[in-house]
């Protein structure tokens, strides 16, 4: 029992650490897009919601946030591209991210 | 040889991601430059056009020549990032793909169709199954048609009666005179009104 409780903590570890890399990524989003308010507030809250995620042993849900991680990416791409600004891309991946975080949610 | 692993395995896609946000950066301050270097153009040819001396005018000619290569050069490394974006987007791309493609095989249902053998016993059984329902439907419709054909009318619940075949025939030497009624009815009206018209 106590076995499997340290493996089990292992691979939380292993998510817990994507998710706050995650979060970390999402600060320098906030860098980026300083120069839009509204931006700001709606990645606050991602950041908010990306900061409380459960870790979870599970592949699946790690794989929602390899997921999340890539959009994220994706998203400061377009933010380089746009000069900070909202453009279509940066709302695709926004919305990517809050669908992939509400399924990981309902899976967990 | 598994020691010998390809380069590109290693690499990651943030790392991708981070050249790219780099090039992109460096392509917006030469874009930034060439727009402020147009403008010292600008401005040097009309200094040059307002200067009478020739030697400042001649200065100033090098100056905007001398930009003129430098916005030249500018322009070629804009267009060599350009295009190294272009591939080093497509390198995220073929990362996404491989990742895609990863998870899509890693989904159950897609490990149980790698199964060939597996799915065609399946498939087999399903159309077995498929085929015995059938099966049972057309017999249950031809029992059906069997019993319906053995069946016959009881004439004396729904045949007709001589009493029926009376009123029958009345019935219709009645509609018979209403027509001819009507019919008269008609054609007199109109012979009126063709003498009235007259």
């Amino acid at each position: 029992m106590g076995l499997f409780k340290k493996k089990n903590s292992q691979n939380n570890t292993k998510d817990r650490e994507l998710i706050s890399q995650n979060e970390k990524a999402i600060d320098a989003l906030l860098i980026l897009a300083e120069k839009d308010e509204n931006l700001v507030e709606k990645l606050k809250e991602l950041k908010e919601k990306i900061k409380y995620l459960v870790p979870s042993p599970d592949d699946k849900i790690y794989d929602f946030d390899v997921k999340i991680k890539r959009h994220i990416e994706d998203m400061r791409i377009a933010l380089v591209k746009s000069d900070g600004e909202t453009s279509k891309k940066v709302e695709n991946a926004l919305a990517d991210i809050r669908l992939n975080i509400a399924d990981r949610n309902a899976k967990l | 040889m598994w020691f010998f692993k390809n380069k590109y395995d290693k690499m990651s896609r943030e790392e991708v991601v981070d050249a790219i946000c780099k090039l992109e950066q460096e392509e917006k301050e030469i874009e930034e430059g060439l727009s402020a270097k147009q403008e010292q153009i600008n401005q040097l040819m009309a200094k040059g056009k307002a200067e009478k001396e020739k030697d400042v005018k001649l200065f100033y000619a090098k100056k905007i020549n001398s930009l003129k290569l430098e916005r030249e050069q500018s322009v070629q490394r804009a267009m060599y990032l350009m295009y190294n974006t272009q591939l080093l987007n497509k390198l995220k791309t073929a990362i996404d793909d491989n990742q895609f493609f990863k998870n899509t095989t890693k989904i159950p249902l897609n490990k149980l169709l790698a199964d060939q053998k597996g799915l065609a016993k399946f498939l087999n059984k399903a159309l077995g199954t498929k085929t015995k329902s059938e099966d049972i439907l057309t017999s249950a419709d031809e029992v059906f048609k069997e019993v319906e054909e053995s069946y016959d009318k009881n004439e004396s619940i729904y045949g007709m009666s001589d009493q029926d075949d009376a009123l029958l025939a009345m019935f219709e030497t009645e509609e018979q005179i209403d027509n001819e009624q009507e019919m008269f009815s008609t054609s007199a009206e109109t012979k009126t009104s063709s003498d009235e018209n007259k």
